[in-house]
């Protein structure tokens, strides 16, 4: 312990150095900056930062590069809020009550409450990074094959709590987002699925081409095409929180830190997941506001911005520990150490100590530079709104064309792009659930490469999946998820047998009060 | 899709201004569409795989046909529910003035469960949108990206605001020259130069 | 077959490409021949950031940089598809005489190529240079009861079930090989697909494999640290390079088991001669430098600059190795 501390000092004393600092903050206004645009994410950001890293000592580039890192986190909610566009695969969920409050004028307080959930779920998890890693690392091997497919199917039985409406819509949300993810080379056998004789649909459908399409095109085309609708009036409304705010908010940040770091901690989980886990725990852990969700609880942006943010603490935790990344984005990072000469892996932390705890330093320094930077940006992003409805859902397109270009600088993904761009606004109209499709097909390549795997590995035995305590302990509660709705349907039967009209849909009551 | 959509949606009475019963029957003919497409998957060419390549796709197909089907007979139902309602208990006022229940294009609504009210989209501008979207597609690598950047810009803003010429202008040229240059000069990633290819 | 297929096919191609190099080779060509290149240069590494071939592509922009062995501007861009084969087939096709592109690519398209999945193969486009070959390496946990090769290889005779061996897609083709150098029969293996060295770590660390089979850079950290055991190293002789230098190679160990696997720089189909011979001098200056060689050394590359008749010849070989060890396997008759 007085180890660590003695470490960190030191690390302190590399990372405040005037240059240092000034490169913290270039990487987090850089991250922030590219986190806000849509469809570009942290790993362009890092692509395009590596050929200034490479001129600078390995230090000050790395911990230029770990800034841009958390500060593209820290960004990709501010257009999920604002234009329900996530910047990032991480606020994917964002999007879903974020989008709400900034419609119902309040767009403030969520990027407020994002702001603060970032910083501390970044600070916290750091904590963690520092004084935890090596039992969590440890830990995060105790999961094989077995556990990762059980976890990931629990993950998505629970897709329905995304949505307010039919769950039927978005089980079929989930399953159109897993047959996409189907699509490309199975990496098992080597044997193209559906592509039809492309090659172009060889390699699937990036994730980042999907969401840039099916959010942005989609809700670019829609606000659009309904102006001058009283409905589509925006207002920037209040720019801080109130206390009340601050009140609902302190819970999800806390969970939201602890699962977001967690499933971090876990080699080849994104923080996309993080953050949807976390949306999934406010919304059964908070009875109160359960109804508010989906239409603009504040609880839907300050846990799951909290987690994806401590799942980028998180994800550094194997890469300093095992010396394996948990992400793509800390794949690209520990080329960087590669380049400079480092050899990444278990005795980094004892060959260059130094290094590494300069790097853990300045995590420190980046999150309070980048509350100092988004703070007092809270109020201008609010402003974005205030640009012409046409104007600021042009330039959103058009980066969105861009976004899609430089993934691959292919103009088939530009035509893909179209196709997902129709069938995100179909999505959208007829009341099925673009994040859950999007999150269908960030889990079907876990899902089926972890299934392959322990089947695989087992000779296809199925008792592999309740050898050990863990997936018992995860096959338990596959079961308890399956039952409760069926349970939670025959007791509501019982009770509704009254009148027909509440025997209908919750949905179809609610839109009959409206009126 | 599309193809499916226009075959499978017979103006029969039950389906007659259920959007979701149509949407279900398009899901699950998508599921069909997919389940034959997966059933042609090859198999693995190693001889002890246990997990074949077309097995998800196969389950994901079914899923989408029950669910699609089951997402129709839902609808159906609850339509039917909510025409007794009208007749029985004299509540006619909430079904009759919903648009699901008159209004065969746009619809839904009642049915989709908790969305809320969204206001019909205009279909030109729509159209309108779309197009523009495929010409700046088509143009992006032959014309350039501030070419084709600022003429979407400029015609989608002018077409939405007529009145502020010169700020639709200006909107543009700098969307498009901005954006160009931070990223050839600033960032190193070059974006294609069309005609304008004699800038440095 | 596929591989004679497309040996016709790509004469006739690049027959015609020669062709067509000649017919355009009028006054406006010798001129920029004299001044190339003039405008910037795009180095496509066709896969993600972070991948084995951006890796490459990088690290030759940063030495080609450092050395200032180019004078005009050059840019890594990645096009990312089915280990490089979308990308080739653009470079035979859409940019076919351009001399302002050149990629980086290597064995893994090739094994799409001889699978006859593909739309062009090294023989559409302009190879200039092979630059680096990559070993793969056998490793087991620290805890394993194997303890060397033989071991590994006499349990999969005895019980293939029973050893799960983890490695990237293209990565079985080496085991099925060894397995089958040993006298067994290579559809037999238990071969679980894990796309990223770092999966595998993970898998060979939580017991869920049992051996690991990659490229020596993805393992090099945990064998270091001891965390893992490297029992062989695919090569002739053994490595020079940490942490490899104590690891015997598989042909000292008896098995005789080849498989290349090499990195190279290739331009567009019909690309001007001007421009190949440029590349092929910068590619030659850039190995010999001191910051190549402390960069080859860092990612576990032995550097293996080929060109000319014997980079024809290098493809060729590898062809013939690929399409054998899946003949072994049973992937293609």
């Amino acid at each position: 312990m007085t180890d660590i501390l003695g470490d960190l000092a030191t690390g302190f004393g590399h990372a405040l150095t005037p240059a240092n600092i000034g490169w913290v903050l270039l990487g987090v206004l850089v991250g922030t900056v590219v986190g806000v645009l849509p469809g570009l994410g942290s790993i362009t950001a890092i692509a395009l930062l590596i050929p200034v890293a490479f001129g600078l000592d390995p230090l000050s580039g790395l911990i230029m590069l770990c800034g841009v890192y958390f500060g593209s986190q820290y960004g990709s909610s501010t257009t999920a809020i604002l234009v329900q566009t996530p910047g990032d695969m991480g606020s994917v969920v964002t999007t879903i009550d974020g989008h709400e409050m900034a419609k119902g004028g309040r767009a403030g307080p969520a990027l407020a409450t994002a702001a603060i959930g970032s910083f501390l779920a970044g600070t916290l998890s750091v904590v963690a990074l520092t004084f935890l890693s090596p039992w969590l690392a440890d830990a995060a091997l105790q999961l094989g094959a077995a556990e990762y497919f059980l976890l990931m199917l629990l993950a998505l039985l629970l897709v329905s709590t995304l949505t307010t409406g039919s769950s039927l819509k978005a089980v079929i949300s989930a399953l159109i987002g897993l047959a996409l993810a189907t699509v490309g080379i199975n990496p098992g056998s080597g044997v193209p699925r559906l592509t039809f004789g492309s090659l172009e649909l060889s390699s699937g459908f990036d994730f980042a081409l999907v969401a840039i399409s099916i959010f942005a095109v989609a809700e670019a085309a829609r606000v659009l095409s309904v102006r001058g609708r009283s409905a589509e009036k925006r207002e920037v409304g209040r720019i801080w929180m109130s206390k009340e705010d601050w009140r609902r908010s302190a819970g999800p940040w806390g969970r939201g830190s602890v699962v977001g770091f967690v499933i971090g901690v876990m080699p080849g989980i994104g923080p996309s997941l993080a953050s949807y886990v976390s949306y999934i725990l406010e919304k059964t852990v908070n009875r109160k506001h359960r109804r508010e969700f989906g239409k603009g609880a504040i609880e839907g942006v300050a846990g799951p911005e909290a987690a994806n943010n401590a799942g980028v603490g998180g994800a550094l935790v194997p890469m300093f520990t095992l010396g394996i990344p948990g992400s793509s984005t800390t794949a690209l990072l520990l080329f960087v150490f590669t380049m400079y000469g480092l050899q990444p892996g278990p005795q980094l932390l004892e060959t260059n100590s130094t290094l590494v705890f300069g790097i853990i330093a300045s995590l420190y320094i980046g999150n309070v530079a980048l509350l100092a930077l988004n703070l007092p940006l809270v109020g201008l992003f609010a402003q974005l709104l205030r640009i012409p409805t046409p104007h600021l859902y042009l330039g959103v397109t058009a980066f969105a064309v861009l976004g899609v270009y430089v993934l691959k600088f292919s103009q088939f993904d530009l035509y893909v792009m179209i196709a997902f761009g129709v069938l995100g606004f179909l999505i959208a109209r007829y009341g099925f659930s673009a994040a859950t499709l999007v999150l269908g097909m960030v889990l079907g390549p876990l899902l089926e490469q972890n299934l392959e795997r322990a089947l695989n590995i087992s000779g296809g035995d199925p008792a592999v999946f309740v050898e050990r305590p863990i997936s018992r302990v995860l096959v338990v509660l596959i079961v308890v998820v399956l039952l409760v709705p069926l349970l939670s349907l025959l007791a509501r039967r019982r009770r509704d047998r009254r009148p027909l009209v509440d025997a209908a849909a919750p949905g179809s009551e609610r839109a009959e009060k409206k009126e | 899709m599309t193809g499916i959509e226009s075959r499978e949606s017979p103006r029969l009475p039950l389906l007659r201004g259920n959007a979701d019963a149509v949407a279900g029957l398009v899901v699950a003919a998508f599921g069909v569409f997919f389940a034959v497409a997966a059933v042609n998957v090859e198999a693995s060419p190693f001889a002890n795989t246990v997990l074949e390549p077309g097995d998800l796709p196969l389950v994901v197909a079914v899923g989408l046909i029950v669910a699609g089907l089951a997402l129709t007979v839902q609808s159906v139902v609850r339509a039917r529910r909510r025409a007794v309602d009208v007749v029985g208990a004299a509540a006619g006022r909430a079904a009759r003035a919903d648009p699901a229940a008159s209004d065969p294009a746009g619809s839904g609504v009642a049915g989709s469960g908790g969305a809320e009210p969204r206001p019909r989209p205009d279909r030109r501008d729509l159209l309108v949108y779309g197009a523009l979207l495929v010409g700046y597609v088509l143009t992006l690598i032959p014309l350039g990206y501030i070419a084709s950047t600022f003429v979407f810009i400029l015609v989608g803003s002018m077409y939405h605001d007529r009145l502020h010429l010169v700020r639709n202008v200006v909107y543009a040229v700098v969307f498009s020259m901005g954006v160009f240059v931070v990223f050839n000069y600033a960032l190193g990633v070059i974006l294609p130069p069309g005609v304008m290819g004699f800038m440095p | 077959m596929a591989v004679n297929r497309s040996a016709v096919r790509v004469r006739l191609a690049a027959a015609a490409a020669g062709l067509a190099v000649l017919a355009s080779c009028t006054a406006q060509n010798s001129v920029s021949a004299e001044n190339y290149p003039r405008s910037a240069v795009r180095l496509v590494a066709p896969a993600a950031a972070g991948g084995g071939y951006d890796t490459t592509a990088r690290t030759i922009l940063e030495v080609v940089k450092d050395d200032d062995l180019v004078e005009v501007p050059m840019t890594v861009e990645n096009r990312d598809g089915a280990d490089g084969s979308v990308w080739m087939a653009e470079m035979s096709s859409s940019f076919e005489g351009a001399d302002n592109v050149i990629s980086v690519g290597g064995t893994a398209s090739m094994y799409n190529d001889v699978r006859g999945e593909t739309e062009a193969t090294f023989h559409d486009v302009t190879p200039i240079a092979a630059l680096i070959t990559e070993y793969y390496v056998l490793v087991v946990p620290a805890d394993s009861p194997y303890d060397s090769l033989d071991d590994v290889l006499q349990a999969v005779l005895d019980d293939p079930q029973s050893v799960p061996v983890g490695g990237g897609s293209l990565d079985r083709a080496v085991f099925d090989l060894l397995v089958l150098a040993a006298g067994g029969d290579p559809s037999q293996t238990n071969f679980v697909v894990y796309p990223t060295g770092a999966e595998q770590v993970v898998g060979l660390l939580n017991g869920d494999l049992a051996v690991g089979v990659s490229g020596t850079p993805e393992f090099a950290g945990q064998i270091a640290s001891g965390d893992l055991q490297a029992l062989a190293v695919t090569s002739d002789e053994r490595l020079s390079g940490e942490p490899y230098d104590d690891v015997p190679s598989v042909t000292e160990l008896g098995y005789e088991v080849s498989l290349a696997n090499w990195r190279c720089v290739y331009g567009p189909a019909g690309m001007p001669d001007y421009a190949v011979r440029y590349w092929r001098g910068v590619l030659e200056e850039m190995v010999g430098t001191d910051a190549w060689g402390a960069a080859a050394e860092r990612n576990q590359w032995e550097t293996t600059f080929t060109t000319g008749p014997d980079l024809t010849e290098l493809i060729d070989t590898t062809y013939q190795e690929i399409e054998d060890a899946y003949r072994a396997a049973g992937v293609i008759d």
